[in-house]
């Protein structure tokens, strides 16, 4: 079965091995250029253009749908295409069980897409490293969490998993493609956008207005605090001080309405590690969940 | 030799063996000691069910004409080729001048064929099998 | 290997329902060891569903199916790797399959026997030799029961009688149980000795092809059926001034009654007996 899943999918595989090739000489080359570029400059938005901007920007953005790409290679036509072609016929009446049949294919798959990935991430990591210190981003920051360390192992799982699973279940590669690509954009965005930055409780740390500072880290919000400990949105802070602003200068304004303290929320970015493994454990979650509903058709008695 | 079968006939698939077998007989293509094609050769070549082939070769065996050799085959015993006496030569002769007479009297091959019949017909009886 | 005496297939009250759909319902017929068994009926009457029952693609709703010994089984759609060379087709069945239950050097031979070139690609085979392909690797699992879905769709007829030939030549060779489906009752009809006629999802007619036909009789006698009894008509039908009934036998008169006896009366050929069948108004039971 083995040898089976090799010779069908070769062609996925190579695919494989070619994106990661790709990467791997634009991210090498990439960073050369970065390294040989001179000085930079004190102008903002001249170094984020001119530098290690596209760079930096769009090899965020296609390294973040990089695993959906290499889930749907070896994911959408796995099951699929021995469905839709009937081939899976041959194969269960020449000795292999459906279980056997399933398993290897997913095995095999798996072990493809996560070296793939593991590749992947460290050549990232590794030719970002440079750029990243230069950037001063968080290492929690929606664009770096997401293509280093283990969480594009675990994407690039969920996309095979969901891949392989929606083509068995609807025995079409191209329908298969459809709902990968809906179901990984509809988890990434959950994931990123809102659950991530709540994954721990975050840190708080409050001071004088104007004297908070936080170093390194994602910061989520700031807000002031009044004499009672309540907390006061900046924006509700403005519009109730409006008039006040106008003749007063806001530190003035703001011990008006007894606000004396700023506190600002954040994740510490020593949590990398524990983020990363949390929302890999969500993925892998989703991942098996996706993959018993597909075994589960395999009990049913649908001539799969 | 080779069997055909003609499926839109209506005669029966192993009287059609058992006749084209008689005739190859007749005929002189099979002679005393020839092999008949094996069950599976014939089975294979017209894909008819491999009782059909074995009933027919009971039939000619019955009729003394093969027989089954356990582990060789089925082999011809009996020729049904006429004999090559001096009767039939002289029969031979006598109706290749009476076909010389039929053509230049401007009979064609189905002419002869038709009156051949019936006169085989009234002396032979109807039974053409 | 089956003696001959036994029961290949056996199927009990078998019924397979899709969704709010019965494909099978209440299928019961024994298919005797050693048989060549046409599987006929139209469209849609649950051949197929049948046939994957016998071979453990499918499980049934209701009812069982006992099979005798190892199964061979031939998608309708050959299901072959149109990618693969004809060369990797025999090497991945001898991985996928147990050692000591694929015979590949007869799978081998048998591709050769077509006069095959195991270099080409199955895509690029025709029909005809797609099919022996398949055939062979059927075979070469030497199976007890060989499960045919339409074996013939899509033949030409040189090949329709190639692949034929080497399935029973094969079959009979090996002692194999054949049960093999189709709606062309000419394909099936001097290759099997057993049929088993479905219709709407069940079993109408199923025995020994001699006997069934022994069973019948084709009367012809003047419009109208006059003399002819209503209860043993499985169909009859009018044309011009002359009706034709196929009748069982056994519900005839016996000796024949003065009124049937202006009728002509004939032994039914297979073809007269699957279209009665397959066209009679009654529901109700097997023959």
């Amino acid at each position: 079965m083995t040898w089976l899943v090799w010779r069908r999918q070769r062609v996925a595989f190579l695919l494989v091995v070619a994106v990661v090739l790709v990467w791997v000489v634009v991210l090498t080359s990439g960073r050369q250029a970065y390294l040989a570029a001179p000085e930079p400059t004190d102008d903002f938005i001249a170094l984020g253009m001119t530098r290690f901007g596209p760079f930096w920007g769009f090899g965020h953005s296609f390294l973040l749908i990089t695993p959906l790409l290499l889930g749907l290679l070896t994911g959408a036509g796995l099951f699929s295409r021995d469905v839709e072609q009937q081939t899976h016929l041959f194969v269960l009446t020449h000795g292999v069980s459906r279980r056997r049949w399933w398993t290897s294919g997913v095995l095999i798959g798996c072990g493809v897409v996560l070296i793939a990935a593991a590749v992947l991430s460290a050549v990232a990591s590794w030719a970002f490293a440079p750029l990243d210190v230069d950037a001063g981003e968080s290492v929690l920051s929606p664009a770096k969490f997401g293509v280093s360390g283990i969480v594009p192992l675990a994407y690039t799982l969920f996309a095979f998993a969901l891949a392989a699973a929606a083509g068995l279940l609807t025995r079409s590669a191209l329908a298969a493609v459809v709902i990968t690509v809906v179901g990984y954009a509809a988890v990434m965005i959950v994931l990123a956008g809102y659950l991530r930055v709540d994954y721990l409780p975050p840190m708080v740390v409050r001071g004088p207005i104007g004297g908070v500072e936080v170093v390194g880290g994602l910061q989520l919000n700031t807000s002031y605090v009044d004499g009672s400990g309540a907390e006061i949105g900046l924006e509700e802070a403005f519009r109730t001080l409006r008039g006040c602003y106008e003749t007063h200068d806001s530190r003035t304004c703001l011990a008006q309405i007894g606000i004396t303290e700023e506190q600002v929320t954040f994740q510490p970015d020593d949590r990398y590690w524990a983020f990363q493994a949390i929302e890999s454990t969500i993925l892998l979650l989703l991942s098996a969940a996706v993959l018993v509903v597909s075994a589960m058709r395999l009990r049913k008695d649908v001539p799969v | 030799m080779e069997f055909r079968v003609e499926r839109r006939s209506g005669v029966p698939t192993y009287l059609q063996l058992v006749t084209q077998a008689k005739q190859a007989l007749r005929l002189g293509t099979l002679r005393v000691g020839d092999q008949l094609p094996t069950a599976k050769t014939v089975v294979e070549r017209t894909a008819i069910n491999p009782n059909t082939v074995l009933k027919a070769y009971r039939e000619l065996e019955r009729d003394g004409l093969v027989e089954a050799r356990a582990g060789l085959g089925t082999f011809v015993v009996r020729t049904l080729a006429l004999p090559d006496s001096a009767a039939t030569q002289e029969l031979r002769a006598e109706l290749e001048s009476w076909m010389r007479r039929a053509a230049s009297a401007g009979l064609g091959r189905e002419d002869v064929d038709a009156l051949l019949g019936d006169i085989a017909d009234k002396t032979f009886g109807g039974d053409r099998t | 290997m089956t003696d001959g005496t036994g029961v290949a297939v056996r199927a009990d009250r078998l019924g397979k329902r899709y969704g709010a759909r019965w494909a099978l319902r209440d299928c019961s017929f024994e298919l005797p060891a050693g048989r060549t068994a046409a599987l006929v009926g139209p469209n849609g009457a649950g051949k197929t569903t049948l046939l994957m029952i016998a071979a453990g693609l499918l499980r049934p709703t209701a009812g069982t199916a006992e099979v005798t010994g190892s199964v061979g089984f031939l998608a309708q759609s050959k299901a072959l790797y149109r990618t693969f060379r004809v060369a990797e087709m025999l090497r991945l069945t001898g991985r996928l399959e147990a050692a000591e239950r694929w015979d590949g050097a007869y799978a081998s031979r048998l591709v050769d026997e077509a006069g095959i070139d195991t270099e080409r690609r199955v895509g690029r085979l025709t029909p005809g030799e797609r099919a022996r392909v398949a055939v062979a690797l059927a075979l070469g699992r030497r199976p007890d029961l060989l499960l045919l879905d339409e074996p013939l769709a899509e033949l030409d007829p040189l090949a329709r009688r190639q692949v034929m030939g080497m399935v029973l030549a094969e079959a009979s060779g090996a002692g194999t149980t054949v049960l093999m489906s189709s709606h062309v009752i000419a394909d099936v009809e001097e290759a099997c000795d057993h049929l088993v006629l479905l219709r709407g999802g069940r079993v109408r007619v199923a025995g020994p092809v001699d006997a069934l036909l022994d069973q019948h009789r084709l009367l012809t006698g003047p419009a109208g059926g006059a003399g002819i009894p209503a209860e043993a008509v499985v169909l009859a039908s009018t044309a011009g001034r002359q009706t034709t009934a196929l009748v069982r036998a056994a519900a005839l008169p016996s000796p024949p009654a003065k009124s049937t006896s202006g009728l002509a009366s004939a032994r039914p050929g297979l073809e007269d007996l699957v279209m009665a069948y397959l066209q009679d108004a009654n529901d109700g039971g097997a023959a």
